[in-house]
């Protein structure tokens, strides 16, 4: 993952800034927890949904459509890049 | 020596020739101004402001008439280094150019500082950041928290300095507009206010002259210990909450004059002062209500 990110984080909530884009993001706990799974190192949606899973106790199904919907948005804000197969 | 020290005369004499020099707080500028009515309102809003004669100075401010067709029409213009800032303007609305110049120069070279569009105040030693829209009672509610003792460091530029994330003053006069100035002459009719300017593109405008003791403590940093986001709303009852800490910091980001261009410095600098800072959102109607209720912030 190649962006360099700054992080602070109060309760539920995180801002993050981007260092190459110069943007700051709010994210909610959830976007925050998928956010620094890929920081520290890159993954497979399969190894996303497991990891945040058991660490949200969630449903594996739910977690998928949500995931796939906040991978694009980080793609989109250049806080994440897909991986090179 | 402070501006009041020296003799009118020579004051009005220096304006008009050399210009005068005037410290408020880290900067210092130079005034030269050839609209000889912009003299005695800076007499008396700067009365109490170091005004040593020799010293460095960040820059240069001149006024004049603009232009041929200018002074014909009754227009002026502001000059910073050499270089005109905004348009021309009617010459009757001199004193608020001359204000709203002078902030301009801050939050477009002070980088030295993150500059967040927030008034701030101290007591014993820990401020509140006052951060809303303009039109929204900060500068009111400002005031008044300052007719009743609180130290004035800003009504519109909170200087953050990121080695330490103290808040530095300037303490220069309080822009009112519009009602509020009514509001603060009866609110605290013992105060200085300047001359009133009308049909400004802020409305009506005039300035409360600091006081004494803001500007002779001008140099003591003060800790940021509040974050408070005012809003004034006719009829409501005193209200104040919390506001989670990364909402209050996405609202100073979008209210920094500088953040991004300060990068990754103003993102850490922001963060500190967050830290530092219990968030609340106030909404008021009564401006005795709203300043006892921050004076009740622990």
């Amino acid at each position: 993952m190649g962006a360099q990110l700054l992080w602070r984080s109060w309760d539920d909530e995180a801002v993050v800034y981007n260092v190459a884009s110069q943007q700051t993001h709010l994210l909610d706990a959830f976007s925050a927890a998928a956010l620094r799974e890929i920081e520290a190192a890159p993954k497979t949606a399969e190894q996303l949904r497991a990891r945040l899973g058991e660490a949200l106790d969630a449903d594996h199904g739910e977690l998928s459509a949500r995931l796939v919907e906040i991978c694009a948005r980080f793609v989109e804000l250049g806080l994440a890049e897909p991986a090179r197969q | 020596m402070i501006t009041s020290e020296i003799a009118p005369e020579r004051f009005d004499a220096l304006l008009s020739t050399r210009g005068i020099r005037i410290e408020t707080g880290p900067f210092a500028f130079r005034i030269t101004s050839s609209l000889p009515e912009l003299a005695a309102p800076l007499r008396l809003l700067y009365a109490d402001f170091p005004a040593a004669q020799e010293g460095f100075i960040d820059f240069h401010l001149v006024l004049r008439p603009s232009g041929r067709l200018g002074r014909a029409r009754g227009r002026a213009e502001i000059l910073i280094d050499g270089h005109r800032v905004f348009g021309t303007f009617p010459r009757r609305t001199a004193l608020p150019h001359t204000e709203w110049a002078l902030n301009w120069w801050v939050y477009n070279y002070a980088h030295r500082f993150l500059i967040i569009h927030a008034a701030v105040v101290d007591r014993a030693g820990q401020a509140v950041l006052l951060s809303a829209p303009p039109g929204s009672g900060k500068s009111t509610l400002c005031a008044a928290l300052v007719s009743r003792g609180w130290r004035l460091l800003s009504d519109e530029l909170a200087l953050i300095r990121p080695e330490d994330g103290r808040l530095r003053a300037i303490a220069r006069p309080i822009s009112l507009k519009n009602e509020s100035i009514d509001v603060m002459t009866r609110f605290a009719p013992d105060s200085v206010i300047g001359p009133i300017t009308k049909d400004t593109q802020k409305g009506t405008v005039a300035h409360l002259r600091a006081p004494r003791d803001s500007v002779s403590r001008i140099d003591e940093a003060s800790k940021p210990r509040w974050i408070v986001f005012p809003k004034y709303l006719a009829g409501s009852s005193t209200q104040i909450a919390p506001v989670p800490k990364a909402r209050a910091f996405m609202e100073l980001a979008i209210n920094g004059f500088n953040y991004r261009i300060m990068g990754a410095q103003g993102f850490e600098t922001l963060a500190g002062a967050i830290e530092a800072c219990g968030c609340y959102a106030l909404t008021y109607s009564d401006l005795d209500e709203a300043v006892a209720a921050l004076a009740d912030l622990q």
